[in-house]
């Protein structure tokens, strides 16, 4: 058989054969057998009434036949010329056996069977005798044998019965032939039957299996089709109710997805979108060997917005700085997608061009080749030059902008998205409205700093921070004029760690406030147990930052405590780094005013390396000017050194604050400051820092010392 | 040589060789008017007497069928035939005259001899033979000894009239035996049975057929003398040493498988023997019958 045309043949089976077809089919096949099944038996009875018919004729021939030549022997009594009639009668292929019983019921021609034993003898046959009485022909039909009985009669004068047992076999060939022909045409009729029945099935229900599979298409999402049938009937509505579902479906999945992946506020893709197709993108990308790079984009100062001005204010610049960039892209000569304005759900996925989203708050992010990448962010940060027009408002807005490239910046979609996460970060640390690539190292430098301040963080928790105090001395007399609290971590694994290895991390985490506590507390405790062993009065300082200074609630506490310590007034000082003190801000001063207010002390800390606004130091009333060390490294060496140090201790004096020299390691240098009347120094000359719990006893061995020398 | 021996017969029947039989030839014969059936009976017979009598100077054997009695006599009388079988009353009648003898018994079915018997209903009041005289009785036909010529012999000798009826629904002569023929045994005792007839001549069996159809309902009224079931008449010109010779195959074939088989296919043959009360007593009743008859005939009956 030809491939095809089994094919066909096999499809049209699997279609009959399924489920109704199969149904129908037998339903078709069963009525079609009965009908031929009836057809054949009405035919059979037929064709046998004529078999029967025949051997009747037969049989009556055969009668007639025995009648005409034996009646005048009969009548002459010539039994034995009928014996010689009758053999030859009985070589009659379907004559059995063939007699005659005379009038007295005496067998004057005897069977074949009992040869002629019976000759002369009663032949007590039933038959025979009802023949006789009732002068008419008698039949025994039984299967094997027809037994019929005929009086021998001239008008009605009896002269005997003529006995013929017939041989039916002719009859029951015939039968049999009948038969065996019908059923084989019946067998044909319902073979072929059958066929027809599975063709009309398969011709209704091909159109359902059509549907059927249409139906499963559409169950595996293919909702673009429309099943066309034209059998003018139920299954024709069905299919037409069908199709109207698949438009109904179609829209409401167009609604699901909009609902699922389209953000509401500005219309475009959402994150679920994204972090559904960002891998699919980066998929096709690899496959292809293509790269693209993920934009992730933040409004600077967005949340400055959203308090000066409203929410709804916010909203509307993110709705249109969303058309802002989409616009961009479009700039670029890219056609960015929009969800939702696609018929259906397939188009949903990424095709190749740009595609704009939204995070969630001011995050968005935007896909697109990476060729075109560095053009897109420039014209992004060109195009936020020009205000947002809000109704009545008109704003500025600037966005920084991190980028990763794929494959280059990462292998995956989750990766990529989260450094150009950090890319951003990078670009907001450049001082916003700017765009970062992702750099790998300084990640990775971020990454140990975030490290290191979650260990700060823990290390707050677990009192790992301690103070060192650094003796401050008068320089006229040598004697100890007072202590610089200095922090120290004693870190579990890496020893003791020096501040500048952790505070600049510490104030980038904010954590600042948190280790500005605990060197208030234990100063305050170590000036507290050492004060009243000595009889001299004593400055402890201690440096805060601008963060410390800007917490209200930090500052409540140190004041709390200051006050609570009950310290004589001038005892603790506050020091300030030059940089601090020149930030603009009325916060501030009140903080500070406030401090001085409980006997605090004020220094400004490293002076001499910032950019100092006088006017503004002379406001600020401050008691202490330290002096950086780079100020007094060639004192003694240089004169224009020294001539900077008299200005400076000139212009101190001006201020009535007193001054401390950092840094002296040398008799050369404490011997300037001696020249100049410089009143307080602090360095490795007179003592290193040294654990707060030691001072105690160093100072008053000190102390001692200069007893003995006076 | 089967066929061979078949064609020759068939020429000898056609009267073709109608010559004396050349020495080393041994010739059968018999009266029928069917050459073929006879021939072909005789023939297991012929064949079986060929091959024993080979070494007694006889080449052949050959079959002769004569129509008639008389061609039969004739061709005894010419030395044509050697030997010749036959019922006993025709081969006696035969025989006498045409000199020839008869040598054997020829045993039929079992039976060696046998008789005639006249037969009538139990309750008729025919007590002997005269008393058929003004009654019907019915005889098989002109050839039949049992059915016809033993009984009119009977009737004969009692000297009583005797006239043929021309069927049975004539009436009987008052002062004669009046007889009508019934073609065949058969019809004979079912006439008897309708009481078409009043007395029947048949033989044995046909009274035995009667007396198990009708036990009781007929009596033997006489019976004839017996007689050989059949003979064999040897021509008295043949060769003594030879019919010796003939005669001592024939009478020892029922002691060879392949004499009994010959015998059987001879009309159902069982042997041969001689006759037990000599060739005289046997055949003087039968010449005194043949004598009736032909006084009978002579009478003009």
């Amino acid at each position: 058989m030809n491939r095809h045309v089994y094919k066909a043949f096999s499809d049209r089976a699997r279609m009959a054969t399924s489920g109704l077809g199969r149904r129908l089919s037998y339903v078709f096949g069963a009525l079609i057998t009965a009908i031929v099944a009836a057809v054949i038996l009405i035919n059979v009875q037929t064709q046998l009434q004529l078999v029967r018919e025949r051997l009747e004729l037969r049989v009556l021939h055969l009668l007639e036949i025995a009648t005409e030549v034996s009646l005048p022997y009969l009548i002459e009594g010539r039994a034995a010329e009928l014996d010689v009639i009758f053999e030859e009668l009985r070589k009659q292929p379907d004559v059995i056996d063939i007699f005659i019983i005379d009038q007295d019921g005496i067998m004057v021609v005897e069977s074949e069977e009992q040869g002629d034993v019976d000759f002369l003898k009663p032949a007590n046959d039933p038959l025979a005798n009802k023949a006789a009485e009732t002068s008419e022909i008698q039949r025994l039909d039984l299967p094997e044998i027809r037994k019929v009985a005929k009086p021998l009669m001239i008008g009605s004068v009896n002269y005997g019965t003529l006995r013929l047992d017939f041989d039916p076999h002719e009859e029951r060939s015939e039968i049999v032939k009948v038969w065996s022909r019908n059923a084989l045409g019946g067998v044909l009729f319902v073979l072929v039957g059958l066929f027809t029945s599975n063709l009309v099935a398969t011709r209704l229900v091909g159109p359902l299996n059509r549907l059927t599979r249409a139906t499963e298409r559409a169950a595996n999402g293919d909702l673009d089709q429309t099943i066309c049938v034209r059998t003018n009937d139920e299954i024709e509505r069905l299919a037409s109710s069908f199709n109207t579902m698949l438009v109904a479906l179609r829209r409401s999945i167009q609604e699901i997805h909009e609902i699922a992946y389209r953000d509401k506020l500005t219309g475009v893709p959402n994150r679920t979108w994204l972090s559904l197709q960002l891998d699919q993108i980066a998929i096709e990308a690899s496959a292809k060997k293509e790269s693209f790079s993920v934009l992730f984009l933040d409004l600077d100062d967005f949340k400055s917005v959203n308090d000066n001005h409203g929410h709804h204010v916010g909203d509307r610049l993110l709705v249109l700085f969303a058309e802002r960039l989409r616009r961009c892209v479009s700039e670029i000569g890219l056609a960015a997608l929009k969800v939702g304005s696609d018929r259906n759900a397939a188009k949903y996925r990424f095709d190749g061009d740009a595609v704009v989203a939204r995070l969630g708050g001011d995050e968005f992010t935007i896909i697109v080749p990476t060729l075109l990448c560095r053009e897109l962010v420039e014209g992004i940060i060109e195009a936020m030059q020009s205000e947002f027009v809000l109704e009545e408002l008109s704003l500025r807005a600037t966005t920084s902008i991190g980028v990763a490239n794929f494959p280059e910046h990462a292998p995956n979609s989750e990766l990529l998205l989260k450094h150009a996460d950090v890319a951003m970060y990078q670009a907001k640390r450049a001082g916003r409205n700017t765009f970062a690539f992702y750099d790998g190292d300084q990640h990775k430098l971020s990454i140990e700093r975030l490290e290191l301040a979650a260990e700060i963080r823990s290390a707050v928790e677990q009192d790992q921070f301690s103070i060192f105090l650094q003796p401050q001395f008068f320089v006229a007399t040598g004697q100890v004029s007072g202590a610089e609290a200095l922090v120290r971590w004693n870190h579990p694994t890496r020893g003791l760690l020096r501040p500048d290895m952790f505070l600049p991390v510490a104030a980038g985490a904010g954590l600042l406030p948190e280790i500005g506590r605990l060197v208030v507390r234990k100063t305050l405790a170590s000036a507290f147990e050492i004060l009243p062993r000595v009889d001299v009065p004593l400055t402890f300082a201690m440096n805060l930052s601008v963060d410390e200074l800007a917490d209200e609630a930090f500052v409540e506490e140190l004041l709390w405590q200051i006050d609570g310590a009950n310290l004589l007034p001038g005892t603790i000082e506050i020091e300030i780094t030059e940089n601090t003190a020149m930030t603009d801000g009325a916060a501030i001063e009140r903080q500070l005013e406030r401090l001085r207010q409980v006997g605090t002390r004020l220094a400004i800390d490293d002076f001499g390396v910032g950019y100092s606004n006088l006017g503004r130091l002379k406001g600020l009333a401050f008691d202490t000017l330290k002096l950086d060390r780079s100020l007094l490294q060639d004192v003694g060496e240089d004169e224009e050194a020294e001539n900077l140090m008299a200005t400076i201790l000139a212009m101190a004096q001006v201020m009535k604050a007193d001054v401390v020299a950092e840094g002296i390691e040398t008799r050369t240098q404490l011997s300037v400051l001696e020249k100049y009347h410089c009143r307080y120094y602090q360095g490795y000359l007179g003592a290193r820092p040294m654990p707060a719990e030691r001072f105690a006893t160093w100072l008053l061995a000190n102390m001692r010392h200069h007893e003995r020398q006076a | 040589m089967a066929l061979k021996s078949v064609l020759r017969v068939l020429a000898l029947a056609l009267g073709l060789l109608a010559a004396q039989a050349p020495a080393g030839e041994l010739v059968l014969g018999s009266v029928n008017d069917n050459v073929r059936k006879h021939v072909k009976r005789y023939l297991p017979l012929a064949e079986y007497l060929e091959i024993e009598l080979a070494g007694q100077g006889i080449d052949s054997v050959k079959i002769s069928v004569y129509p008639t009695s008389a061609a039969m006599t004739e061709a005894l009388t010419n030395g044509e035939v050697d030997f010749y079988f036959d019922s006993p009353v025709v081969a006696a009648k035969i025989s006498r005259q045409a000199g020839a003898i008869p040598v054997l018994r020829r045993w039929k079915r079992g039976v060696a001899s046998y008789h005639s018997v006249m037969v009538v209903p139990w309750g008729s009041d025919v007590q002997e033979l005269e008393d058929l005289v003004g009654r019907k009785i019915g005889f098989q036909d002109p050839d039949s000894t049992s059915g016809y010529l033993l009984p009119l012999g009977m009737i004969l000798r009692k000297n009583l009239p005797v006239r043929e009826i021309a069927n049975f629904k004539a009436k009987g002569p008052e002062d004669a035996v009046g007889y009508v023929f019934t073609r065949d045994d058969k019809n004979t005792i079912l006439w008897l049975s309708r009481g078409w007839i009043d007395a029947a001549a048949t033989d044995p069996k046909g009274f035995r057929k009667l007396e198990d159809a009708f036990p009781g309902g007929y009596r033997e009224l006489t019976r004839s003398i017996e007689v050989p079931r059949q003979t064999v008449i040897m021509n008295s010109r043949t060769d003594p040493a030879l019919a010796a010779a003939v005669c001592d195959v024939l009478l020892a074939m029922d002691q060879s498988p392949q004499g009994e088989e010959a015998l059987n296919k001879f009309h159902k043959t069982t042997k041969f023997d001689r006759f037990p009360e000599g060739v005289e007593a046997t055949f003087s009743p039968i010449y005194q019958l043949l004598d009736d008859l032909d006084r009978w005939s002579a009478s003009g009956s």
